[in-house]
């Protein structure tokens, strides 16, 4: 009995929803949509239970840290600090903003979203300008052929998408957009190609409970 | 020979201190570089100014605080756009963390045509249908019933007989749609949305990600491409209102040129040191 | 002598019979449309149904017309009436719209490529559907599209480029539909656009009041902003003032659009058609059996791999460090770190790396190492979970499995970057993976990782940060080899099967595409037609 509840009862339920949401894809009929409607309702209240489950790990996660004196516990506090500040401040502003909105402008979830939260996510994808410089310097070299081609095709690329390349030559955007739109885009679809059938036999393993690694692995 | 192996050792801070030079001094010191349109960006500004006054162009937002420098710019120079025309805008974003960039760039854009004399009015001439979670299937639900999907506005009015959605009940009757955005969801756009109920599409992604929407481009699913800063920037100038995006790229055009000159001169060195080291 | 006469008699009669249609008729008529034509397309002969609505048919009715009044100065005539109408049920949909079609006239519209719109406004075409709403053509116009934008409803055909079709939707399923076409007559046009602006009028602003009031029965429900109640009101009072200001009522609006709309000028001829759902979309049957043949083919392969065990899969180099980058993690004592991607369960890059966690989780519990896997999506944390302890326990150590090791972060893109990047640098992990669908922050985490040393193993379909892994990472499963993992590590030969089963679908796609390149190319260069049907079956596969 326990191996059915582990075992073959989440296969069949893979295999039943599955082959209905493939079947549903064929059939116009407005019963194929309510189907479909009813189903897009399931997932976004699981959706909304597991958010209570990854909360919980959360903090369950920092309270151990924090219990077992773990190297870097600290930032365990932080994280305590940062999280509960903003559930209160959120709660908060929610009550007495006018709308009952604690995104509304003026409140005091809004000044920290737009004070906290906008210039910290700002700041960790404007790292990024900085990480390619350096990942360019140290890993972009002349190793090989291919390695070389790719090291060319990417300084024209680089200097076709500014101004500045525009200005020291002409051609280069001509040259940029070229490789953009035939080089790039069709080694793109080799790989998209390639991706998509992937896809497919992977759906059909699982959906015939052939591929059952996401439940641990063997059989 | 020592110079070119102590090259190869570059701390990385020094490499992050000439990007961090490369960007400031010309944002301070601008060149105001002259700027080419690519065809792909032509084509979005073409489609939108041929729309006739009072169509209906959905503005989907779905990027965060973290790429709104980048893609900010785009969604505020389409509105400009779309407000010049006298378009009717919706705006929504399928990111928890978007709703707050749609108010920034509505009260923002707003702001600047009433300084012009221009009033526009919430309800009539936009909606900000604020965020709605569920991904694809709010995709799928603006396709069925789409004053169902947003039965309110994102302050909680209602959508069923706002003057902007009139005789609106599914994105298939857009008149045109531009998908901003940072993640996956333009994929979604173009799988479920256009596929689905077929308007006119366009995406503005960030650069990191364009490269990856060329296909869609060629195969006519997506009618044209707004690729980071400089798709931004190019859209500005052909709406003649230049903006931040023209601003940052001068900025963009000398961090391009540090990036090359990087990868050229860390190639000199290594060749440099592989055939010393070789003899 | 006589006989060769009669002959010659009977040959004139005979000719003389068969213009006698011609002379029963107003001379300046073509001959009339087959009635079959008039009645338009049932839900049966839809094909041939239009082709007749010419014309002709129109004119004979001339007198017929519900405008005999104001005939003198309007010819019908002078219409230039669109051919071959067909009004159908919409195919492939819900059973709620139906569409009009015709063929493309030289003073149709057409958005052309550069936004330059072609075509005039000669007449304002009417639409009278169902005997009430009115639709007019002339201001649908640009929302007109030619049937072959339409694939999804009209599939591929040549002629398809030279139909234009109108949708009309809101009907209930089975409802017999009719729609009949119309004409504004030229001295009416200023009064027709005067009814219909006055009602269109009046009842925006209406809506707009009752929207208004709407919203402050919210507010006041609230009680919250009583500015905002105030502003409401205010514009409440604006908009009844400019209501008042139109100086006629809804009703009296509503009278002079109704008295106008008798006024019109109808053909006669009604359209008909019954509103149809169904079981199957015929448009999707390429789509169909494309799936149908790829899957028995996989299933194939599959029975095959069960006989015969021993399947050739080229070396994965990534794959084969796998071992290696674990091995080196127990030495140095130090954990190793595995990321399944960015996004949601729904997305099947995520289950490929769930997959591959499996296995290696199984590794790690061999060798007694160490492993932390911080997740975006609670979902994906939850079967993450499930999955490691699955592990573990085949592995036969379900006593080493912590359960602090699979834990949430932060569904917020770059807030889970920063997380994963401290504990990269605090951790100094001496393996990574970053499995599964990466956006921006792949080099960041990716580079982040090289900083601290670690082996680094990507595996993303994500084509946008592929380079990016490849540049910073020491090996990178590029596209599809991420979904073949699973069955490499495992060397289950029901996996490995479907591997195979896969090579045979691309060589397939490959065949396609040649073949398309090659027709195409053909029939460019020789100029033939004669290849846009293959090439329409292969763009719709």
């Amino acid at each position: 009995m326990a191996t059915f509840f582990r075992k073959q009862l989440p296969i069949l339920l893979a295999f039943v929803f599955g082959m209905t949401m493939l079947i549903r894809y064929y059939v116009p009929h407005p019963i194929s949509e309510q189907i479909y409607n009813e189903f897009i309702k399931w997932v976004i209240i699981i959706a909304g239970f597991a958010a209570i489950l990854g909360i919980l790990s959360l903090l369950h996660y920092h309270w151990n840290k924090i219990k077992r004196r773990q190297p870097g516990y600290g930032f365990s506090f932080v994280t305590y600090i940062a999280f509960f500040t903003m559930l209160v401040v959120g709660l908060i502003s929610g009550s007495i903003s006018e709308t009952g909105s604690p995104l509304e402008a003026g409140t005091g979830f809004h000044w920290m979203y737009i004070n906290l939260m906008v210039p910290m996510q700002s700041t960790m994808f404007a790292i990024l300008g900085f990480f390619v410089a350096s990942a360019a310097f140290r890993a972009f070299r002349a190793r090989n052929p291919e390695a070389t081609l790719l090291l060319i095709a990417a300084i024209l690329v680089m200097l076709g998408r500014v101004p500045l390349g525009e200005a020291i030559w002409g051609s280069f955007p001509t040259i940029s957009d070229w490789i953009l739109n035939v080089l790039n885009m069709s080694g793109q679809r080799g790989i998209l190609l390639g991706v998509g059938l992937s896809q497919i036999a992977m759906a059909l393993r699982i959906l015939f409970g052939i591929e059952r690694t996401y439940m641990g692995g063997g059989d | 020979m020592k110079f070119w192996k102590a090259f190869l050792k570059l701390d990385r801070r020094i490499i992050y201190l000439v990007v961090a030079l490369g960007v400031i001094i010309p944002l301070l010191w601008p060149m105001g570089l002259p700027m080419r349109t690519s065809p792909e960006v032509q084509v979005v500004y073409d489609d939108i100014d041929a729309l006739e006054p009072g169509s209906r162009v959905w503005l989907a937002m779905d990027y965060d605080p973290a790429s709104q420098p980048e893609l900010q710019p785009m969604s505020k120079a389409i509105m400009r756009h779309c407000f010049e025309k006298n378009l009717r805008v919706l705006v929504m974003t399928l990111w928890p963390g978007g709703p707050n960039l749609i108010v920034e760039a509505l009260d923002s854009v707003s702001a600047e045509f009433a300084a012009e004399g221009k009033n526009l009015i919430e309800g009539t001439d936009y909606v900000n249908l604020g965020y709605k979670p569920g991904g694809v299937a709010v995709i799928l639900g603006s396709g069925q019933d789409l004053k169902d999907t947003f039965p309110t506005d994102m302050f909680g009015a209602a959508t069923a007989t706002m003057p902007v959605l009139e005789d609106l009940n599914s994105i298939k009757d857009l008149d045109y749609m531009v998908e901003i955005a940072a993640g996956s969801t333009a994929d979604w756009w173009i799988v479920y949305g256009q596929k689905n109920y077929g308007f006119p599409l366009a995406i503005g992604c960030t650069a990191v990600s364009a490269s990856q929407y060329y296909p869609y481009l060629n195969s006519k699913q997506i009618t044209g491409l707004l690729g980071g800063l400089r798709g931004a920037a190019e859209y500005e100038l052909l709406t003649g209102r230049p903006g931040i995006a023209t601003a940052g790229m001068d900025a963009q055009s000398v961090v391009h040129l540090i990036v090359v000159l990087a990868i050229i001169f860390a190639n000199i060195a290594y060749i440099v040191t592989l055939r010393k080291g070789g003899a | 002598m006589n006989r060769k006469a009669l002959i010659l008699l009977l040959v004139i009669l005979g000719f003389l019979f068969t213009l006698t249609p011609l002379l029963a008729q107003d001379p300046d008529a073509e001959p009339p449309g087959d009635e079959q034509g008039v009645e338009a397309s049932g839900s049966e002969g839809e094909a041939d149904s239009g082709n007749e609505a010419d014309e002709g048919g129109a004119l004979d009715e001339t007198e017929s017309a519900p405008v005999d009044e104001i005939a003198p100065v309007f010819d019908p005539s002078d219409v230039h009436i669109p051919e071959n109408i067909i009004l159908e049920d919409l195919p492939m949909d819900k059973g709620n719209a139906v569409a009009l079609s015709w063929d493309l006239a030289p003073f149709d519209f057409v958005v052309e490529k550069e936004g330059v719109k072609n075509g005039e406004i000669l007449h304002h075409y009417i639409f009278l559907i169902n005997g009430s709403d009115i639709i007019e053509y002339s201001n649908v116009a640009k929302a007109v599209k030619l049937m072959s934008d339409s694939p999804q409803f009209w599939g591929f055909d040549d002629n398809l480029a030279s139909r234009k079709w109108l949708l009309f939707e809101g009907f209930e399923v089975n409802e017999e539909v009719t729609l009949q076409i119309g004409v504004v007559q030229p001295e009416l046009e200023e009064a027709f656009g005067a009814a219909r602006d006055n009602l269109a009028a009046i009842n925006k602003l209406n809506a707009e009041n009752v929207n208004k009031h709407q919203n402050l029965a919210l507010e006041k429900m609230r009680r919250k902003r009583p500015t905002k109640i105030s502003e409401l009101e205010a514009e409440i009072a604006g908009l009844e003032e400019s209501i008042a200001s139109l100086g006629y009522t809804p009703e009296e609006a509503e009278t002079e659009w109704n008295d106008i709309k008798s006024k019109l000028f109808y053909f006669p001829q009604v359209h008909k058609t019954v509103t149809k759902t169904g079981w199957f979309n015929p448009v999707k049957t390429n789509n169909l059996i494309f799936g149908f043949l790829f899957g028995a083919v996989i299933l194939w392969f599959i029975s095959r791999a069960r006989k015969d065990p021993n399947l050739f899969i080229r070396r994965i180099s990534g794959l084969e460090a796998v071992d290696e980058a674990i091995g080196r993690a127990t030495e140095m004592g130090k954990p190793i770190l595995y990321l399944t991607g960015m996004t949601t369960l729904a997305d099947l890059a995520t289950l490929a790396a769930i997959n591959i966690l499996g296995e290696v989780a199984k590794k790690v519990a061999e060798y007694e190492s160490g492993m932390i896997v911080p997740c975006r999506d609670p979902v994906v944390m939850t079967v993450n979970q499930e999955t490691v302890k699955e592990a573990y326990t085949e592995a036969g150590r379900p006593d080493h499995y912590n359960e602090d090791s699979v834990f949430f972060l932060t569904e917020d893109q770059f807030s889970y970057t920063a997380s994963v990047s401290g504990i990269m640098l605090r951790d100094k992990p001496a393996a990574i993976f970053f499995m599964g669908y990466y956006y921006a922050e792949s080099l960041l985490l990716a580079e982040t990782g090289s900083m601290t040393g670690a082996i680094q193993i990507a595996g993303t379909d994500s084509l946008a940060q592929l380079p990016f892994f490849i540049t910073a990472c020491d090996y990178t499963l590029i596209g599809e080899e991420l979904y073949a993992a699973s069955a490499y590590l495992s060397r289950e030969p029901l996996l490995l099967g479907s591997l195979k089963g896969q090579d045979v679908g691309k060589l397939f796609l490959m065949a396609v595409i040649l073949f398309g390149t090659l027709i195409v190319s053909l029939g460019t260069w020789f100029n033939v037609d004669g290849f846009d049907f293959i090439q329409h079956y292969l763009t719709a596969l």
